[in-house]
C-alpha cells in the first residue's frame, strides 16, 4: 500500500514477495535497475560466502539482501521525514525518499565473488574496496546511468548524487544540507544505512539467521525504526524502546559467535582467500576492476567456471567441500586486551620459533579484524524521552547500556593446522601458546 | 597498531577523524612510515576503515581519549598511551623514531583542509582511475 506522497509521485510500481517483510514495493526505476545485468549478478554472489558449507540453507544472496535494505531504508526515511512534510516541498521529500531507497538498493553492487574475501585478497592491493566499486558502478554503468538520468531527473537525483551517498565516510556527512524549513540536516540520514542499528545490519541479521537457521534473529526491528526521530544531524531512539535495542544487540552478539566467526566458516574463508591470491597469477583482476563492463562478468559462478583456475588446489577443495584445516587451539580475550599483533605477526613469530620445521602453508592464524562482541566500540546511541516537555535527550555509549555491559569474549585468536601435518600438532600448539601467553618476549613487528 | 600509538603520542592531540586519516595517509605514502593501512579514495580523500577500527580500539582501551563535538572526534594521548608509546619508541629504534617525530612535527603546521588537498593530490598520482576527484 503506497502512502499519499508516494502515490502522488506518479511512478508506477510492482510488488515482490520477501520472506522477511512480506510484499516489497519496487518502483519503476528501481525495477529497471534491478533488471540490469550488473545488478542481476548479485544473484550469483552469496550474502555469506562460506556459511553454506556449514549451514546448508545459507545460500541467500546479495540480491535479496539489497532489496531488503532498500525496503527498510524507505521505511526508516519515511519515519524520520513524515512529521515534517508540511515544512518541506513534496519534491524534496520524494528526492530523499527515492535517493535513500536507491542507496540501500545499490550499496552492495560493488562486491566481487566471495564478497569481503575479494576485498582483502584482490581489491585492497588495487587501493579499492567494494564500497568504492559500488560508487564507480553507479557512475559508470551505462544502463544504470541512463535509468537514473531519464527517470529521476524530476527528483534531482543524478548518478553523482547517489555515488556520493555511497562514497562518504562518517565525517563527510557533516557538510550536508538542511531539510526544508526544519532544524534538521540531511546528515542524519547517515544513520539509516551506516548507524548502529542501520537497515544494512537489521536486514543481514534477520536474513542470515533465517537462512542459516541459527535462530538469533528475533528482535523487534519495526519498533527500532518506528521509535526513531530526527534530531538535528542525528537520529535519536525513543528511550522507552531500549529493550528493542537490547534485543538487537543480543542478536548481533550471538550471530557473530554462531554464524560469522564459526570455526569452519573461517577455515573456508582462508581457503577462499588462498584461492583468490593464487588466481591473481592467472587472471588480471585489475582490468576487471577498471572497467565496469568487465567487472559485471565477475561473480561466484563465473569464477568457478574459469578453466585456467581449475588447477589451483583450493578450487577442488571448494568445489567438493574438502576442508584440510582443523582448529587446534583457540585463545579468547576480553575487552581489556589490545590485539597489537595481527595474524601475519603471529604467523611470523611461529615460523621463527619452529625454525622452518613446518612449511608456512601448513598452518594459519585467524584473528578477525572486527571484535567478536559488537557492543564494545565507541558507538553512541542518542536516546530521547518523548514523554517529557521538551523531550529530554541523553547520549550513551553502546557498551555502557545494560546489555552492552555483558561480559563476553571480545577477541578470538585461532590456530589452524592442515591435517596432513597432524604429527606436528603438539609442537605447533606449544609454539603458539608460548607466544600468546607471553612466555617469550614478544617481538614487535611494525 | 603499536606504531599508531607512538604516532599519536607525537601528535598529542588530533582534531577530527578526517585530520587523523589524512595525516596517517601522508606519513605512510609520502614519508614511507610502515603502517601498512589500505587507503581507498572516498569523497573527501583517502580513507582506511582498518585505521578507523584501530583508532576506535585504542580509544576503547584507554590509550587515546576520544571526545565528540557534533560530528568531530577529538583524540588525545592518555598517560597509558604515552607509557606504551615510550616502549614502542625503544623497540622502533632511535633513528626511525626521530624521523617519525620530525615528520609528525612538520604535519602539525597543516590544517585539515590542507591535509585533505595534499593527500588527494598524492592519491591522484597513485590511483589513476578515481571517480570522485
Amino acid at each position: 500500500m503506497l502512502s499519499y506522497t508516494e502515490a502522488k509521485s506518479g511512478i508506477s510500481y510492482e510488488i515482490v514477495k520477501d520472506p522477511l517483510y512480506g510484499y516489497i514495493t519496487l518502483f519503476e526505476h528501481e525495477k529497471e535497475i534491478i533488471d540490469t545485468p550488473i545488478f542481476q549478478r548479485l544473484r550469483r554472489i552469496k550474502q555469506l560466502p562460506s556459511a553454506h558449507y556449514v549451514y546448508p540453507g545459507a545460500t541467500h544472496t546479495r540480491f535479496s539482501h539489497s532489496l531488503g535494505v532498500m525496503h527498510l531504508s524507505g521505511l526508516f526515511l519515511k519515519q524520520l521525514l513524515e512529521p515534517y512534510v508540511r515544512q518541506m516541498a513534496e519534491e524534496e521529500f520524494l528526492h530523499y525518499y527515492f535517493l535513500v531507497r536507491l542507496w540501500g538498493l545499490t550499496h552492495d553492487l560493488g562486491h566481487g565473488p566471495f564478497s569481503h574475501i575479494f576485498d582483502k585478497a584482490v581489491l585492497e592491493e588495487l587501493k579499492l574496496n567494494h564500497e568504492y566499486m559500488s560508487s564507480k558502478i553507479v557512475q559508470e554503468d551505462n544502463d544504470i546511468v541512463s535509468i537514473i538520468e531519464n527517470k529521476l531527473k524530476d527528483f534531482s537525483i543524478t548518478p553523482r548524487t547517489l555515488s556520493e551517498y555511497l562514497g562518504k565516510s562518517r565525517e563527510e556527512w557533516s557538510e550536508a544540507k538542511m531539510l526544508g524549513k526544519t532544524e534538521h540536516s540531511e546528515a542524519a540520514f547517515y544513520y539509516i544505512l551506516k548507524g548502529f542499528y542501520s537497515t544494512d545490519v537489521i536486514d543481514y541479521l534477520l536474513r542470515d539467521n533465517l537462512f542459516t537457521g541459527a535462530g538469533y534473529g528475533n528482535f523487534d526491528w519495526q519498533r527500532l525504526i518506528l521509535s526513531s526521530y530526527l534530531l538535528k544531524d542525528e537520529v535519536a531512539l525513543e528511550r522507552k524502546s531500549r529493550d528493542a535495542l537490547d534485543a538487537f544487540l543480543i542478536s548481533r552478539l550471538f550471530s557473530f559467535n554462531t554464524i560469522y566467526y564459526h570455526r569452519w566458516s573461517r577455515a573456508i574463508d582462508h581457503m577462499m582467500k588462498s584461492f583468490l591470491i593464487k588466481a591473481k597469477e592467472k587472471i588480471d583482476f585489475e582490468s576487471y576492476a577498471k572497467n565496469v563492463k568487465e567487472y559485471k562478468k565477475l561473480d561466484e559462478e563465473s569464477i568457478m567456471n574459469m578453466t585456467e583456475l581449475k588447477g589451483i588446489p583450493e578450487f577442488e577443495m571448494l568445489a567438493n567441500r574438502i576442508i584440510p584445516f582443523r582448529r587446534v587451539y583457540e585463545v579468547r580475550l576480553d575487552a581489556s586486551a589490545v590485539p597489537f599483533l595481527d595474524e601475519d605477526d603471529l604467523s611470523a613469530l611461529i615460523s621463527e620459533k619452529l625454525n622452518g620445521r613446518l612449511p608456512s602453508d601448513a598452518y594459519f592464524v585467524d584473528t578477525p579484524k572486527l571484535p567478536l562482541c559488537p557492543m564494545i566500540g565507541e558507538e553512541e546511541v542518542c536516546l530521547i524521552d518523548m514523554a517529557t516537555s521538551p523531550p529530554e535527550v541523553t547520549r550513551e555509549l553502546i557498551r555502557e547500556t545494560s546489555w552492552g555491559d555483558v561480559h563476553y569474549s571480545v577477541w578470538t585468536i585461532r590456530l589452524y593446522l592442515d591435517i596432513k601435518y597432524k604429527e606436528n600438532r603438539e609442537e605447533l600448539t606449544e609454539a603458539f601458546k608460548a607466544i600468546v601467553k607471553g612466555e617469550t618476549k614478544l617481538r614487535t613487528h611494525f | 597498531m603499536r606504531l599508531l600509538v607512538l604516532t599519536a603520542s607525537y601528535f598529542e592531540k588530533v582534531e577530527g577523524r578526517k585530520h587523523f586519516q589524512k595525516a596517517i595517509y601522508l606519513l605512510q605514502e609520502q614519508f614511507g612510515i610502515e603502517f601498512n593501512y589500505n587507503f581507498v579514495p572516498y569523497l573527501y580523500g583517502p580513507y582506511s576503515s582498518q585505521l578507523q577500527n584501530d583508532i576506535d580500539i585504542l580509544a576503547r582501551t584507554g590509550h587515546l581519549r576520544a571526545c565528540k563535538a557534533g560530528y568531530l572526534f577529538f583524540y588525545e594521548i592518555t598517560p597509558l598511551g604515552r607509557k606504551i608509546a615510550s616502549q614502542v619508541e625503544v623497540e622502533y629504534g632511535k633513528e626511525r623514531s626521530a624521523n617519525l617525530k620530525k615528520e609528525v612535527d612538520n604535519l602539525k603546521d597543516f590544517d585539515t583542509q590542507e591535509l585533505v588537498d595534499w593527500s588527494k593530490k598524492l592519491m591522484s598520482e597513485k590511483v589513476k582511475d578515481n571517480i570522485f576527484w
